[in-house]
């Protein structure tokens, strides 16, 4: 009976393995291809780069300073 | 290192190796993630079509992995082949997937799903019928088992890989692959049983 089952598993593994490996399909190709470009872009558009023409930018402003405030 | 080993050997490709693109995917090029995609696109939407058993549902399931993988591409520590974790990730896609629409009942494929290569020459069109026929009763058949047990033959009988490498990709013990594959193998057992034993 075990000697059954292992032969009746062994056929069953090598009808599956005859079967064809399906293709993906163009338009699943494309539809992938589409999302990755979107998320491409969202991480490109996510990225924080540092503004090398205003290295030193500081909100200046009366009203704020970082020098410590002591009251007189 | 987990990886598969048999029967859908991947053809030797030119340029960047899978980890190559995956590291440079991460680092920031923009290219490198769907050159990958692309590179494993059958064998993905093999998984996916056979665990989730209808086009539609296995289409949405790869986009799903494949915005996961794209974004967790740093979480890939090398201990594994890239396909192992890209495989990974489609399965844990398609269950997230069975979960969400577990009423529904499974439609047969379409007819222009399973084009592939044919399996004789073609001057033998007798014998390309038959086997088609077989490959159709046998993919309608794997849609009749539970899809614990499915992705467990896709990834052992399908794929290749040692149960212990399937056990870790579903994150269960090797014991329960075992067990599935066996229970999966006996219902196709007998849904298929009128099949004569394919050459």
């Amino acid at each position: 009976m075990l000697e059954q089952t292992a032969d009746a598993d062994e056929a069953i593994t090598r009808l599956l393995r005859c079967t064809p490996a399906p293709v993906m399909p163009p338009s699943v190709l494309a539809r992938l291809r589409s999302t990755i470009a979107g998320e491409v872009a969202l991480r490109n558009a996510s990225r924080v780069e540092p503004d090398d023409a205003v290295p030193d930018l500081k909100p200046t402003s009366p009203l704020w300073q970082d020098d410590p405030v002591t009251d007189a | 290192m987990i990886a598969p080993t048999f029967r859908r050997p991947i053809a030797e490709v030119d340029g960047p190796t899978d980890a190559q693109l995956l590291a440079a995917h991460v680092a920031g090029d923009d290219r490198a993630f769907t050159l990958l995609m692309e590179r494993h696109a059958d064998r993905l939407w093999a998984v996916a079509i056979k665990v989730m058993n209808n086009a539609e549902d296995a289409a949405d399931a790869l986009q799903d992995a494949m915005i996961s993988a794209f974004r967790r591409a740093e979480s890939f520590r090398g201990d594994a082949a890239v396909t192992t974790w890209l495989h990974r990730i489609v399965l844990n896609a398609c269950f997230d997937r069975l979960r969400r629409i577990a009423a529904r009942r499974a439609d047969p494929l379409p007819d222009d799903i399973e084009r592939s290569a044919e399996l004789t020459a073609p001057d033998d069109p007798e014998a390309s019928a038959v086997q088609a026929d077989i490959a159709d009763e046998v993919t309608a058949a794997l849609g009749q088992i539970g899809a614990d047990q499915r992705a467990a033959l896709v990834l052992v009988d399908l794929e290749g890989y040692s149960i212990d490498d399937a056990a870790r990709i579903l994150g269960c013990a090797p014991g329960t692959v075992k067990s599935r594959c066996s229970r999966g193998r006996a219902r196709l057992a007998v849904l298929l049983q009128h099949l004569k034993e394919v050459n």
